[in-house]
């Protein structure tokens, strides 16, 4: 298992475990999803592998787990970890999951 | 308290009713330039509603001045018919989309082929009007060059504010060359910023209220750049098209679930340009439209 890389996505460690905030509304569109709060009128694009990093924010599954799982489901992808970290990093700036 | 020498204009949109009581021969001029291919607006016998917003514009005064007053106050003062033109129908907007319900109000372009409409969203300044005027010109119908309507009712109609269109200075070279249009010919009201031209200066297209909407186009003008065209994904058309939302506010969920609900219904694509040659190929070249 790889630690996390010297980026903003440092504060992610692999024992983390995400978890999705309340009271976001979202919008499955194929194999997207858009997200959006209430009381916040920005929007959250996702692509199909975030929209997947986003159902497995489910408070039960660590950092590590997520990476594992993803990796598993796209061992072609070269840069997975790094996407993985981006995307939770994203999360944590928009305050949509929570540590 | 309406004085005998008043008329009164009622604009309906989006479920916004604008009231313009006006006066004197210069406002009658505005006011037949900027809302002429607007209907009229009918009330149900014995169910006359309340306007949301009622605009006075006098034009008779001593001074010369055009006036518009919003209640007592004073909104707007200028010598210039093209100047207030250009403020009444930006105020208009703004007041129509502000108490807007029932459905979407974006900023886009709407125009139309064989009855099928092709939806333009850009935010001001995106080249919309320009892109409008050439559509025109190769023979679509017109819509509008800035406001348009999806109600909620899922029907995929959209409807727009029609309005002569709206040209930023910087395309006056256009308008000379391209469209042999002056600035200074009868039925045009120019100001230092801002040409104001009627849809039939550009095409022989009808003016239509209403349309329903088989495609969305985001253009993108970028000097010299070659045409691209990016299909989008309906997340994408969706998160696009919230940028265009202005009536957020009012709607549920700040219209979030309705904009999806078009982004699905509807097929996307961005098109960068960088020149109107490129754009009567591409996207417009589809036998449908």
């Amino acid at each position: 298992m790889s630690e996390p890389t010297n980026t903003p996505e440092k504060k992610l460690s692999p024992e983390d475990l995400p978890r999705r905030k309340a009271d976001y509304r979202l919008e499955q569109l194929d194999d997207e999803l858009l997200l959006y709060h209430p009381s916040d009128t920005r929007i959250l694009y996702l692509n199909q592998s975030a929209s997947l990093v986003w159902g497995l924010c489910d408070g039960e599954h660590q950092v590590s787990q997520i990476l594992q799982l993803l990796s598993d489901l796209y061992p072609e992808a070269k840069e997975i970890e790094a996407d993985i970290y981006a995307t939770l990093a994203q999360f944590l700036e928009h305050g949509c999951i929570e540590l | 308290m309406i004085k005998d020498e008043h008329k009164k204009r009622r604009i309906a949109f989006a479920g916004s009713l604008l009231d313009i009581e006006y006066q004197g021969a210069p406002a009658e001029r505005v006011m037949a330039f900027l809302f002429r291919d607007l209907p009229q607006y009918e009330a149900m016998p014995g169910n006359e509603a309340t306007a949301h917003f009622t605009y006075r514009f006098e034009s008779d005064r001593i001074d010369g001045n055009l006036c518009l007053f919003a209640g007592d106050e004073l909104e707007r003062s200028c010598d210039s018919e093209a100047d207030m033109a250009l403020h009444l129908i930006s105020q208009a907007c703004y007041q129509l989309a502000y108490f807007s319900t029932g459905g979407l109000v974006m900023h886009a372009a709407l125009l139309s082929r064989n009855g099928q409409g092709i939806l333009l969203p850009g935010s001001t300044g995106k080249g919309k009007s320009s892109l409008a005027a050439w559509l025109l010109h190769r023979g679509y119908d017109y819509l509008t060059d800035e406001l348009v309507y999806t109600p909620d009712d899922h029907s995929l109609q959209g409807w727009g504010l029609t309005r002569p269109l709206n040209l930023k200075r910087a395309a006056r070279p256009l308008l000379r060359e391209v469209f042999h249009i002056s600035e200074t010919e009868p039925g045009v009201m120019s100001n230092a910023l801002v040409d104001l031209i009627p849809p039939e200066k550009f095409g022989s297209g009808k003016v239509l209220q209403s349309v329903g909407l088989e495609r969305i186009i985001f253009p993108r003008f970028q000097p010299s750049a070659s045409l691209e065209i990016r299909k989008l994904s309906k997340a994408q058309t969706g998160l696009e098209l919230m940028q265009c939302l202005i009536n957020a506010r009012n709607l549920p969920e700040h219209g979030f679930p309705a904009v999806a609900n078009l982004a699905r219904a509807i097929p996307a694509y961005q098109m960068v340009y960088g020149g109107f040659e490129q754009v009567t190929g591409g996207l417009f070249a589809s036998s449908k439209i």
